[in-house]
Formats: structure tokens, C-alpha cells, sequence
């Protein structure tokens, strides 16, 4: 029965053939266009909630997870199929135009291979040949690559984002890194050490400048910032998200029977009016609950209010509102607490993600392949001998030729012949 | 601080009546309407860009921020776009295009004044060099993309001038375009992760921005592929300006988004 059908249809039924035309990826492409027109209507009527599932829904539901690997199918075909063709366009092999076309512009001049060989090279063709009848330059061969390039970004993005929504594969920590001290907040995230903070608060707890520079295990530094992820190995990215102050806070011995005991914690006091607490465990001395807030008047103090934990587990009210200058030393019921003051901490975000990779490669992939195809397009330029006239004709690959840029290079022509 | 947003805003004033003039006087034939033309777009860029100035010198950072800002951003990239056009196009497309395309300098102002002049106040994510690159990147894609739909638009109402030379600004805008829209994206994509930690969201200006990447996407395989040619390919350069004008400008009106950040005047 096949062999009735006539070669058209039979290639329209092939479904290699399907995948490797472009039309077919276009369709596939104005499908997922379409859908994701449709998907938005929810969210504008719901509001952003109703966005994460409907990205869910278009991340892992089946009907999308087919039209992803139809796409990515096609695609790998179509550039499979057209590779020969694109190695052949970036080739050096002279291919001079030699009849007068729609682009072509006659120069009044005599032909002279040599002037124009050198009008071509002064006008930024790299690669020149010339026969007695004509001169063939080129500039910008490598252009037609950027077409694989960019397809190659949509598959890259398309395997990244297969990974990123894989389970178990990313990874994402939040590290407080208080300046000086190794943090390693998993098994498989590196340990880094802060070592500076550069932070500038603005008004109603904004941020008007915030970087810092980490440590990595190898001994290697790099500045991590708030708007730029940066990478401390192949896989891992650091972002700092903000900062805040740890306090210390010591209950000081009344007999040489006790020891010291001192905690630091990493609170939210940062932001205007914020206040958090820490818990200090004096062991048989009790256990002590200090909820404190950075001083208007003097940064590096606090106002503290300090509660002891009684039998029953309620927590007694000692002290209220009482200002700790730093190193003080202040008796709080029975004890003697000591306020060693404030440090800085950064917050990091930490991004163990294989996707990322691939992801940031992609989009790379997708500015340098469009660029170079689109904005940088292979440039041809043919100055020959027809019919006893000198005709100049530029044919620039993805804009189908270039009057007025024939008509560029034949007055450079005419003012070099001159 | 006050009397520096007060001298701003007269600027705005004067920028926005001199790119009035310009479009009045890109009406005079003959080269002396070319030269007026030029000179009153380049003395309305001057007035705006210095109220950019004036506005980035208050706030330490890029006047990048809200509706009123980016409206201002690209009113200059318009006329400097107009600019190009009266100086290095040819006779019967400089005058038409320019026409065409310097009233949108008024409409992005108009558009803006319906917004609070007051800065904006933006967190530390918002002020590096990728932020401001994403949103610089972005407008001066709107502006080439404009560029490109006028001149299909001209193309399409058959205006004078030859076809291929309509056709050749359209390809070479939606070209530049796609690189700047896909620039934008990526730009925005790094961004959104290093801020939120992820590459992207479903949100209105994301999505949005991935359909009009497919739909220039589209634009240009017809055009390198299909052999989708003069009023064909124009008409699909227009069909494709509405979702334009919604990726671009969508945040300014919908506040579900966190690229949205003011209210309008008057709500």
C-alpha cells in the first residue's frame, strides 16, 4: 500500500522527515506560544499565585513534557540536517558573482583586479582571491555557525531545565557566614570563609551597597554580590542576599566555681525597629532569654530585655528595655551578664545546580549565536569583468544582499581607480 | 533635592515640546526641514537626557526605575533612533520613517506623566550593572523594534520609496531586534536568579517575553526560510506589535508582577 502513496505524502507520513522540516519546529513552537498565552489568562484573573501552578503545570505535566521532547527532536534533526549546509557556507572557496543581478551596481571604471583586490581588503574583506576576470572577497565567515549556536541554546535550555526539575539534582542552602568563621552548611556544599563585608544600608531597610569577598577551601577569594550569582566551583553559585549583626553575650562568673558561658547568634536586628531574641543556657545558673534591638542613638549597642526561665518553664521578667554598651558588664536578677557586642554576619545563598551550568551556557549560547548570525552576517563582495563593464555586486547572507552597500564599494572603486 | 527634581521636571517640559517641533517640522520638505528636524530632536534628547542626569545625580543610581524613568529612557533612545535615521537614510525613507517613528517619543511621554515623577526607592538588586544593563538592553530593543514595525508599517500603507529599501530597515531591525530581545532575556533570566534563585518564573513579563521571542523567532525563519517577503512579512512585523507593546510595557499597569514598581497618578 505504501508504495501507492505518492512521494509527497509518503514524505509528509515519514516521521523523520516531519522532524527534520522546519516548518514542523515552527508549528511545534507556535503550539507552546499559544499554550502559554492561555496559561497567563489564570494568572492575570487570580493573581501571581495562581502562577506557580500553572508553572508547575507547564514544567512537569505530560502534554508539555511531550511537546518538549517533540521540540527538542525536531530541532536535533533540523541541525543535524542542515550542518553540511553550514559548513559549506563558512568555507574561503571563492564563489564570485558573475551576472548582474538586483543588488549589483555597474562602475564606470575599467576593471583592474589589483585595485580591486585592495578596494576589498580596505574594506574589511578578509579573505580575498582574484582570476583575471573578477576579485571575491569575504568577511565575517564564520557568521552562519551562529544559526547552530543559537538552536543549540534552545536544546541546552530545554536539558537544564529537564535537570532543574529533577528531583534531588539542585540543590539550594541559605549560610549565615559570620566574618572570620568556616561555614559548611551541607556535606556537599563547599565550606566557605567570609572574609570582608561591604555593606551600606538605605532607607526602610533597602540596601545601597552590599558585596563581600568569600574563601573557598582552596585557598581561592572572590566577591560575592547581590545581583550577579558567582561561581565558587564548576557547579556551585554564591549570591549574597543581605546582612545582619550576631550578638555575644557571656554570663560572667561569680565564683570560681562557675565557668564562663558565652553564645553568639546570628539575629535579624539589621532593619529598622526589628528586634529578635537568643537564648543564653547558664546551666545551674538557668536559662536566660535576651530580646534586644539595635540602639537608635548608638549602632553598636543594643536595648535588651532579659527573662529567666522559671520551673514551670514560663519565662520572669528581670530587666526591660535596658541599654548594653558593648563590653559592659550588667548585673540582670543574679547574674552578672556581659554584652561583648555585635558582628556582622552575611547571608549567602548557596546554589549547588548542575542545571545552572548548562542554563547559563545556553543563554550564553543564545546572545553570542544571534549575534553573530544576525548582527554580524557573512558578507560576500564580487567585483568582476561582464560584458566589458566593471559591475560590483555585495550579497550579505542573512539580509539577501545589499544594494546600497554595492554602491559603497563601487565608489570606493571609482575613487581608488581615479 | 527638591529644587534639582523642579528644574528636572521643567526639562521634561522643554524636551517634550521640542520633540513636538521636530515632528512639525519633519513635515517641511527640502533640506532645510531635514536640518530643523535634527536640530530640534537633537535639542529635546539634550533637555531629556540631562533631566536623566539630574534625576541619576539625586538618587546615586541610573535612572532605570519605574514607569516615568524608562519612559524618559525611551523617549531619548526615539529621537536618537530619528537622529540616525535623518542622517544616514536615504531621501525617500528618511522622511517617512522619521514621521513615523518620532511621534512614539510623545506617546512613551505622555504615557509616563501619567505616573509619579517622585524616585523610586530600589534595594541593592536593583542597582548593579546587570540590572541596569536588563532594562537598558530591553529599551533600546523596544526602540529598534519600533523602528522595524514603522518601516513594515510604511511598507504596508505603501508609502514612497522602493519596496527593498522599506524591506531592508524592517529585516535589519527585527535582526537586531531578536539579538537585543534575546540579550534581554538572558540578562533578565540571571538576574531573576541570582535575586529570587530562579532562572525564571511564570510571571506575566517573563512569559510574555518568551512569546514575543518566538514570535520575532518566527518573523525571521519566515523571512530566511520561508521566503516570507514585502507586505507579507510587514504584515507580520504589525500583527506582532500589540504583543510588543504588552511585554514592554505590561508591567506598568499590572502590579501582580515584581517588575512592577509604582502606583499612577491619582489611584
Amino acid at each position: 500500500m505504501t508504495d501507492n502513496i505518492p512521494p509527497t505524502k509518503r514524505a509528509a507520513h515519514d516521521p523523520a522527515r516531519l522532524l527534520a522540516s522546519p516548518r514542523f519546529a515552527q508549528w511545534l513552537l507556535g503550539i507552546l506560544a499559544w499554550l502559554a498565552l492561555v496559561l497567563l489568562i489564570p494568572l492575570v484573573i487570580n493573581g501571581p499565585g495562581a502562577g506557580e501552578a500553572a508553572q508547575r503545570f507547564a514544567s512537569v505535566s505530560l502534554p508539555f513534557l511531550a511537546l518538549y521532547t517533540l521540540l527538542a527532536g525536531s530541532l536535533l534533526v533540523c541541525m543535524v540536517g542542515r550542518f553540511n549546509g553550514v559548513r559549506s557556507r563558512v568555507s574561503v572557496r571563492p564563489r564570485p558573482r558573475l551576472s548582474v543581478g538586483a543588488n549589483s551596481v555597474v562602475a564606470p571604471s575599467d576593471f583592474n583586479p589589483d585595485t580591486a583586490a585592495s578596494v576589498l581588503r580596505r574594506a574589511g574583506y578578509r579573505h580575498v582571491e582574484s582570476s583575471g576576470s573578477w576579485v571575491w572577497g569575504v568577511k565575517y565567515r564564520w557568521s552562519p555557525l551562529g544559526t547552530l549556536v543559537l538552536h543549540s541554546s534552545v536544546l541546552l535550555a530545554l536539558l537544564g531545565a529537564a535537570l532543574a526539575i529533577t528531583p534531588g539534582i539542585d540543590r539550594m542552602t541559605h549560610v549565615s557566614a559570620l566574618q572570620g568563621v568556616t561555614v559548611k552548611a551541607t556535606d556537599d556544599v563547599p565550606a566557605l570563609r567570609l572574609k570582608s563585608l561591604d555593606a551600606v544600608p538605605g532607607e526602610q531597610g533597602t540596601l545601597l551597597r552590599l558585596s563581600g569577598v568569600v574563601q573557598t577551601a582552596t585557598g581561592r577569594e572572590v566577591r560575592v554580590r547581590p545581583d550577579l550569582p558567582v561561581l565558587v566551583d564548576a557547579i556551585t553559585a554564591v549570591v549574597i542576599e543581605d546582612y545582619d549583626f550576631a550578638s555575644t553575650f557571656s554570663v560572667v562568673p561569680t565564683s570560681a566555681l562557675f565557668p564562663v558561658t558565652r553564645e553568639v547568634k546570628a539575629l535579624r536586628l539589621r532593619k529598622p525597629g526589628a528586634a529578635d531574641t537568643m537564648i543564653l543556657d547558664a546551666g545551674k545558673r538557668g536559662t536566660y532569654r535576651i530580646t534586644m534591638r539595635l540602639d537608635k542613638a548608638n549602632p553598636e549597642n543594643v536595648v535588651a530585655t532579659t527573662e529567666r526561665r522559671g520551673a514551670r518553664g514560663a519565662w520572669r521578667l528581670l530587666d526591660s528595655e535596658r541599654t548594653f554598651a558593648k563590653g559592659e558588664v550588667v548585673t540582670v536578677g543574679k547574674i552578672r551578664l556581659r554584652f561583648e557586642g555585635l558582628r556582622s554576619y552575611a547571608i549567602l545563598r548557596v546554589h549547588r545546580a548542575p542545571s545552572g551550568s548548562i542554563i547559563a551556557l545556553a543563554l550564553l549560547s543564545a546572545v553570542l549565536g544571534a549575534g553573530l548570525r544576525l548582527l554580524l552576517p557573512r558578507d560576500e563582495a564580487t567585483i568582476a569583468n561582464v560584458a566589458d563593464s566593471t559591475v560590483v555586486t555585495v550579497a550579505v547572507d542573512a539580509y539577501k544582499g545589499s544594494r546600497s552597500a554595492s554602491a559603497k564599494l563601487a565608489l570606493a572603486f571609482e575613487e581608488a581607480t581615479w | 533635592m527638591v529644587i534639582s527634581l523642579a528644574a528636572a521636571g521643567t526639562l521634561h517640559i522643554v524636551g517634550a515640546l521640542l520633540v513636538l517641533v521636530g515632528i512639525g517640522t519633519s513635515w517641511v520638505r527640502g533640506p532645510a526641514g531635514r536640518w530643523m528636524t535634527l536640530a530640534a530632536f537633537a535639542a529635546g534628547a539634550a533637555a531629556l537626557i540631562a533631566e536623566g542626569v539630574f534625576r541619576a545625580v539625586v538618587t546615586e543610581r541610573a535612572p532605570l526605575v519605574g514607569t516615568y524613568e524608562n519612559t524618559l529612557v525611551v523617549a531619548i533612545l526615539i529621537l536618537v533612533a530619528c537622529s540616525i535615521i535623518l542622517v544616514f537614510t536615504d531621501p525617500p525613507v528618511r522622511s517617512t520613517l522619521t514621521r513615523l517613528t518620532a511621534p512614539w517619543a510623545i506617546l512613551a511621554l505622555a504615557f509616563g506623566s501619567r505616573f509619579s515623577s517622585s524616585p523610586l526607592l530600589v534595594g541593592v538588586e536593583g542597582r548593579g550593572l546587570l540590572a541596569y544593563t536588563h532594562a537598558f538592553a530591553g529599551w533600546l530593543d523596544f526602540t529598534v523594534l519600533i523602528v522595524g514595525t514603522m518601516a513594515a508599517l510604511a511598507m504596508l500603507l505603501n508609502r514612497r520609496g522602493e519596496v527593498s529599501a522599506w524591506q531592508a530597515v524592517t529585516t535589519r531591525m527585527l535582526g537586531a531586534g531578536f539579538v537585543l530581545l534575546t540579550a534581554t532575556i538572558a540578562s533578565g533570566a540571571v538576574l531573576s536568579f541570582a535575586v529570587f534563585g530562579s532562572w525564571y518564573q511564570w510571571q506575566i513579563v517573563e512569559t510574555l517575553s518568551a512569546v514575543l521571542w518566538l514570535a520575532y523567532g518566527f518573523a525571521l525563519h519566515a523571512f530566511l526560510l520561508f521566503g516570507w517577503r514585502e507586505r507579507r512579512l510587514a504584515a507580520l512585523t504589525v500583527a506582532v506589535l500589540p504583543l510588543a507593546l504588552a511585554t514592554f510595557w505590561v508591567w506598568a499597569l499590572y502590579p501582580g508582577t515584581y517588575h512592577h514598581f509604582e502606583r499612577m497618578l491619582g489611584s
